[in-house]
């Protein structure tokens, strides 16, 4: 998964919250919706005629070609549905119609010779002059002219429910209907409500969640020093929701668990290792007493070699290196001087980088973890070279060597402790199975790590990577 | 004293011994070593692979022991074990350092930095681990011996020298560049430095230096002085191929031409 903001713990709660809010809002609003009472436009019959009149004069005065433009630049348009048409039919079942009805006599008073209307209800035609048909406690909204004084007479009104169609005198109809009340005004009010509030209640949500989040995140932050090689820290802010408290009390104590039980450990393992070192010196000079110098040089070698054991288990319980302090050294006159060292003592070896590199660091562990590489690689191929670079952000050695390399589903396994290859790789070579453990140990106690990879041609190469400060 | 874990090798001269003799030569008699170790088998069996190769040797249990022999004999070098109940040796060495200047090459068993650089702090002229190789003991001890016959009539040698900017801890045996950044050397590298940082501007000879720096090094050096200076050219000279610190003489040698100050 690609990481990004939203994986943190913040990003979630203020998510959480902002998602209850908005799934909160819709609801009130299709409620408030599904109980909103039902709108009724009601007209006056008078204002109806009167408008209906003055339209289809207005309309029939133009030429056919105009009539349609003309209709839809009216402003009655928010209350009236204008249509202008070749031929209209009365609907079947179009409920009552007729000329003889008031409003269509109303209209045609006020029309001249040659205009012909018709009207139709839907749904029942209102009783006379009153509101019969409509249920109770439903809002009547009624259109008032802008001339007229605001008061409403509830005497002859209609309800929204009519088709007027006025036939021209040259054949074709003007078609009124009432218009259903748009409320687009209100629409985007309540949208901007929504969208204002919610974002309202996202900062204020990403704010405490940032709260919720902090000591989590500080926490979080001090336990994974452990992995810098520093002591972890678990302080958390007295503000700290209890679990965050709960989770740092329990990890510091397993981490003084584990610390007692490595220590322990730990000071075992020196014991034997220290306690090893005695025999052996008697053991070394003893064998100085062989008398068959062959056979004195191979005691020589495996008393070296089991020196070399205690050494490396030493190294491996952290007992000695990681322990110096960290300070500034120069880590290109470092590996010159492993890879002269060596290359003294007739190995073929070769550095290449820069003559000069200085970092941060504890050069008494790095020089033991690039031995181990070093040596490894001298130890599986024939020859080996050591190169140093650096990027923005960190040091990088690679050790290639020039041996059969490792299969790839081991390259894993190799670094834990006392593993062994089987087959070609397993020839006697002296280590211990620990070099790599050690050497990745003291690079990730620097923040840094060891991989291994096979190489393109032939053998194998370990990296070592440090971070650099930013 | 008279116990059994005294053990006295005369004179008789076993394997090696001709080399010690030849070594010897300056010297008006045959050096005598003082074994301080608790581990009876050690004392032993050093004192007679001491003993095989021209030494006089004379082994003690502890401290308290070593001062009545040092009482009623002449010696020319003490080698302490540092791990022994009683007076350890750490406090042993610096009790003897203040009442004399007897060579003391420490042994021990911890491979810790901060012990040989506390040894060495405290006077100790060398420091060796366990297990060691009996023929690097012999080489540590024939070096000091050297060191402190020739240095005997001198003035006590300083600890840090600095040059340039960088500083030299020969203690500590750390090499340090103007912005105080430690710069990792080989032994070979470090004792050339400090060959040179003890003898600026005198122009020293390839013989000279090999000299020199044999008495510490026992393998790998019929390699030329000139690799050696090469590559600590590599490391303090800011253009190797143009040398400023350490210039070749033609037909003479090499010379460090920077001014030291010594720091004790």
């Amino acid at each position: 998964m690609r990481p990004g903001w939203f994986d943190g713990i913040a990003a979630r709660i203020a998510l959480v919250a902002i998602l209850g809010l908005v799934v909160a809002q819709l609801l009130s609003v299709a409620v408030a919706l599904l109980l909103r009472p039902t709108e009724v436009r009601v007209f006056s019959v008078v204002w109806l005629a009167e408008r209906s009149a003055g339209l289809a004069r207005d309309t029939f005065a133009r030429p056919a070609a105009e009539r349609a433009g003309y209709l839809r630049s009216r402003p009655d348009g928010e209350h009236l549905a204008l249509d202008w048409m070749a031929s209209w039919t009365p609907s079947e079942e179009g409920g009552r119609r007729g000329r003889s009805g008031r409003l269509g006599r109303a209209i045609a008073e006020r029309l001249p010779e040659g205009f012909q209307v018709t009207t139709e209800f839907r749904g029942g035609r209102m009783e006379r002059g009153g509101f019969g048909g409509m249920p109770e406690g439903q809002v009547v909204r009624v259109p008032r002219d802008d001339a007229s004084t605001g008061e409403v007479s509830f005497e002859g009104v209609l309800p929204g429910n009519f088709t007027i169609a006025i036939r021209g005198p040259d054949g074709s109809f003007l078609v009124l209907r009432a218009q259903r009340p748009t409320h687009t005004w209100a629409w985007a009010l309540l949208a901007g409500w929504l969208v204002g509030i919610t974002a309202a209640a996202a900062l204020a949500a990403w704010w405490g969640a940032r709260r919720v989040a902090r000591p989590l995140e500080m926490l979080a932050l001090g336990v994974a020093r452990t992995g810098a090689g520093l002591t972890p820290s678990f302080a958390i802010a007295a503000v700290a929701p209890r679990e965050v408290g709960t989770i740092a009390h329990a990890l510091e104590q397993m981490h003084t668990r584990l610390r007692a039980f490595v220590d322990d450990r730990t000071r075992m393992l020196a014991a034997i290792s220290h306690d090893l070192r005695t025999p052996l010196t008697r053991l070394r000079l003893r064998a100085e007493a062989i008398p068959d110098p062959e056979e004195r040089a191979k005691a020589f070698t495996d008393i070296d070699e089991m020196e070399r054991m205690i050494t490396e288990t030493l190294a491996f319980a952290r007992a000695d290196a990681l322990e110096t302090k960290p300070e500034r050294f120069d880590l290109a006159a470092l590996v010159q001087t492993l890879v002269d060292d060596r290359s003294d003592l007739g190995a073929a070896l070769r550095y290449e980088g820069p003559a000069s590199l200085v970092i941060e660091g504890r050069p008494g562990a790095l020089k033991r973890a690039l031995a181990n590489l070093v040596d490894n690689a001298l130890a599986y191929g024939v020859r080996a070279e050591v190169r140093l670079g650096r990027d923005m952000h960190s040091v990088t050695v690679v050790v290639s060597d020039e041996g059969p390399g490792i299969p790839e589903s081991e390259l894993a396994k190799v670094f834990a402790p006392f593993y062994r290859l089987e087959a070609s790789r397993s020839r006697r070579t002296g280590g211990t199975g620990l070099g790599l453990a050690v050497a990745r140990d003291i690079a990730r106690a620097h923040g840094g790590d060891v991989v291994l990879a096979n190489r393109a041609g032939k053998g194998l190469a370990a990296t070592l990577t440090l971070p650099l400060p930013s | 004293m008279g116990s059994e874990s005294d053990v006295t090798n005369g004179y008789k001269a076993g394997r090696g011994g001709s080399a010690a003799a030849r070594y010897c030569a300056g010297m008006a008699r045959i050096p005598h070593v003082l074994i301080v170790d608790d581990d009876l088998e050690i004392r032993r069996l050093v004192g007679r692979f001491l003993g095989e190769n021209g030494f006089r040797t004379t082994a003690v249990a502890g401290a308290a022991e070593a001062d009545t022999a040092l009482l009623g004999a002449q010696f020319d070098l003490v080698v302490l074990d540092l791990m022994m109940p009683g007076e350890d040796g750490l406090a042993y060495a610096r009790r003897l350092r203040q009442r004399s200047a007897l060579p003391i090459l420490m042994l021990t068993a911890r491979g810790e930095d901060t012990d040989r650089i506390v040894g060495l702090e405290i006077g100790a002229d060398d420091y060796l681990t366990k297990p060691f190789n009996p023929r690097e003991l012999l080489a540590r001890i024939r070096a000091v011996l050297r060191r402190s016959s020739e240095g005997a009539a001198k003035a006590p040698k300083s600890r840090v020298y600095r040059f340039v900017g960088w500083s030299i801890d020969v203690v500590r045996r750390e090499l340090r560049n103007p912005d105080g950044a430690l710069v990792p050397t080989t032994d070979t590298e470090f004792d050339l430095l400090t060959v040179f940082v003890e003898n600026p501007q005198r122009v020293l000879s390839r013989e000279h230096l090999l000299d020199r720096l044999r008495g510490r090094e026992v393998q790998a050096f019929d390699r030329s002085i000139d690799v050696a200076v090469m590559r600590l050219r590599r490391k303090v000279e800011s253009d190797p191929t143009r040398p400023e610190l350490i210039k070749t003489v033609r037909n003479g040698g090499y010379v460090l031409t920077a001014d030291i100050e010594a720091a004790s």
